[in-house]
């Protein structure tokens, strides 16, 4: 195990003990009950515990010398590189779906849906963007075809999508 | 309802063309997610159960078994004809399965592997029928304790047999265990971790999890990844046709692994992935020509095959019979049937025979059409594989963002999925398997459910909790299970030593 890899794993296991603690203090104020009758905090406390000593147990195995981690891939798996092309899809990937929960309601299905299929075809694609456009704008319209006029999913509209579902008149 | 009379009653609504439509849409969609590596049938179950909402619950069963059972055949397409597993319980197949297709035995590998697939699904759903019969009749007698004893047997069995290090899938257990406790308590109607967020009462969907773990987090992984290449093998229609010496071979095995992947599909944890390792030893020992393992055997490919795909089969009794899922798929399965407003377990089969029943039915269907549909269009389906990366991924990403919201057209749903696919892709990182924390968040609350209905029968006696009969002796199986294992293994080195 690389010493990149050891921190990487020493921070997760960090980060899995401060998880565990916070779980553990937010089922404080709950009432534990009695045994005959258990509260609704017995079982997260239970739980947390449980978390919190598995997670310690980990942050040692982490920090011992020499140690060495189980890895669960399979040895078909195509050995990782790190390219910054990589990273821009991935970071790109991650930040179009923390803030298409917030564009949606605001700027309807269209533009919400065009604006981060552009930018992760973009980003995957890398290429002219006005073909990189047109992908978008195709899976866009397929998407809003089959979900809102079959699936009959009530998806986020505006005048863009109105004048649309009158176009194709479905 | 008896076996004759309800598999033909399951039959006739089986067989209505919207049912035969779901049936090859899902055994097509399976293979499609089969051959694409990476994406298993937990992922596709995941991304496509959006498209079920509109569907009945019949329909959606009948979609999710020809995705199962598809993508355990798709696996296979491209295990022998690239030495690529599509997914993790194809990684055995690509050992002799490969072999075979260098030495231009591809053809008969792939014919091997799908008969073998056809008669495991046969021979599984036969003893899925009968299985799920007799435990679901036994069921009806079981109580809090008895829940508790299966859920509490399910969860060790699943740290014991989950790959990766014990400490590790504990941790995954009890996170999906804690995200379980989010939302409303359902006796005292205390709300728990929503943090004033009201759509956090019915706590935290189980879409946005299982997308958020397998979609998401598979594209951001992807992302680390090289493309890979291979050359692929083109198998013309004659190749397909084995030898009379190489059936002679096969069938057995198909046979062998058929049994031995149902009882094993049975146990909680990864059962497709065991099955096809203990079935590929067995095969092995058993072969009059062992030197040949790893060189080419057909055994190797139509035992393992057969087995992964019986294994299916059993993992669907401990959820029909108990309303337990076993594997991180069934939970998939379970919250599908959760999402249609049913409950599966011992009364699911009284009340909806109907369901059942056709569900037996378009198994027997489902895995007649994969038959038919593979062999002629393998070349076709193993060029899926040519479909570039930069189409794929960003519409896996889409599909799930918009899947997640057509369920409550919720913010927060949306926003929990981008979370989870970010602890997903961390948790990849860390070399945690994400599938017991999507097992344990269901599990999880039935335990909470049967402890605390448990402790309340007892009189607050927890020694009376493990002392029912049946209880008792789950516990003591399982005890065994765990410590036969260790106490052979101290002998073994004493011995040696």
């Amino acid at each position: 195990m690389s010493t990149d890899d050891r921190k990487v794993k020493i921070k997760g296991a960090f980060a899995l003990v401060i998880l565990s603690l916070i779980y553990v203090y937010g089922s404080m104020p709950l009432k534990v009950g009695s045994t005959f009758e258990l509260g609704p905090g017995a079982f997260p406390i239970i739980v947390g515990s449980l978390l919190l000593l598995c997670s310690l147990a980990y942050l040692y195995h982490c920090l011992k010398k020499n140690t060495v981690m189980v890895n669960t891939q399979t040895e078909t798996n195509v050995k990782t590189t790190r390219s910054n092309f990589n990273k821009l899809e991935k970071y790109t990937v991650a930040i179009c779906t923390i803030i298409y929960p917030f564009i949606l309601p605001v700027l309807k299905f269209f533009i919400a849906t065009q604006i981060v299929a552009f930018a992760m075809f973009l980003a995957y694609r890398r290429k002219t963007p006005f073909q990189v456009f047109g992908w978008a704008l195709a899976v866009n319209v397929i998407c809003f075809v089959i979900f809102y006029c079959f699936l009959l999913v009530p998806l986020p509209t505006g005048v863009l999508e109105e004048k649309f579902v009158r176009l194709i008149n479905i | 309802m008896d076996f004759g009379q309800g598999l033909m009653h399951g039959f006739s609504i089986a067989l209505q063309p919207i049912y035969i439509y779901y049936a090859l849409i899902g055994s097509i969609m399976g293979t499609i997610t089969g051959v694409l590596p990476g994406l298993g049938p937990l992922g596709a179950m995941a991304i496509l159960l959006s498209f079920t909402l509109k569907m009945d619950a019949v329909g959606a069963m009948i979609l999710f078994a020809g995705i199962y059972y598809g993508a355990m055949y798709g696996g296979s397409i491209t295990s022998i004809l690239l030495n690529m597993p599509g997914e993790a319980a194809s990684v055995v197949t690509c050992i002799d399965g490969y072999k075979m297709a260098q030495k231009g035995r591809g053809g008969s590998a792939l014919t091997v592997a799908a008969v073998g697939s056809f008669i495991a699904g046969t021979v599984s759903i036969l003893g899925l029928t009968v299985v799920t019969l007799f435990l679901a009749d036994v069921a009806l007698q079981f109580g809090p304790q008895e829940f508790l004893a299966i859920a509490l047997c399910g969860l060790v069995m699943l740290i014991r047999l989950t790959e990766g290090s014990l400490l590790q899938t504990t941790i995954m257990i009890l996170l999906g265990m804690a995200f379980g406790t989010v939302g409303m308590d359902f006796v005292t109607g205390t709300e728990r971790f929503t943090f004033g967020i009201s759509e956090l009462c019915e706590g935290i969907g189980f879409l946005p999890v299982a997308m958020g773990l397998f979609g998401i987090a598979e594209v951001l992984s992807t992302s680390d990844e090289e493309a890979g290449s291979s050359e692929l093998k083109k198998v013309s229609m004659r190749e397909l046709l084995p030898t009379r010496a190489e059936w002679r071979r096969s069938l057995p095995a198909a046979g062998r692994g058929s049994i031995l992947g149902f009882i094993i599909g049975l146990i909680p944890g990864p059962s497709p992935v065991i099955s096809t390792f203990v079935s590929y030893i067995t095969e092995r020992r058993l072969s009059k020509r062992p030197e040949e393992f790893g060189h080419g055997a057909i055994e190797a490919v139509a035992g393992p095959e057969a087995a992964n795909n019986a294994a299916v089969g059993g993992a669907y009794v401990p959820l029909f019979a108990l309303g337990i899922p076993f594997t991180p798929a069934m939970a998939v399965v379970l919250g599908t049937l959760m999402m249609h407003g049913l409950t599966p377990g011992p009364n699911l089969i009284n009340e909806k025979p109907d369901l059942f029943w056709t569900v037996i039915a378009s198994m027997y269907i489902g895995n007649f059409m994969l038959l038919i549909q593979n062999l002629p269009l393998v070349n076709l389906f193993a060029y899926i594989l040519k479909i570039p990366r930069f189409i794929l991924m960003p519409l896996i990403v889409i599909i799930c963002m918009i899947g997640v919201f057509c369920v409550n057209s919720s913010q927060v749903e949306l926003i929990c999925l981008a979370l989870f696919g970010l602890l997903g892709y961390w948790l990849r990182k860390l070399n945690f398997a994400p599938a017991p924390l999507v097992l344990a968040l269901v599990i999880g609350d039935m335990l909470e459910t049967s402890l605390r209905q448990s402790l309340n029968i007892s009189g607050g006696n927890f020694i009376e909790i493990f002392l029912k009969p049946i209880s008792l002796s789950l516990y003591i199986l399982v005890g065994l299970f765990l410590l036969v294992p260790v106490v052979v293994g101290r002998l073994r080195a004493k011995s040696n030593d």
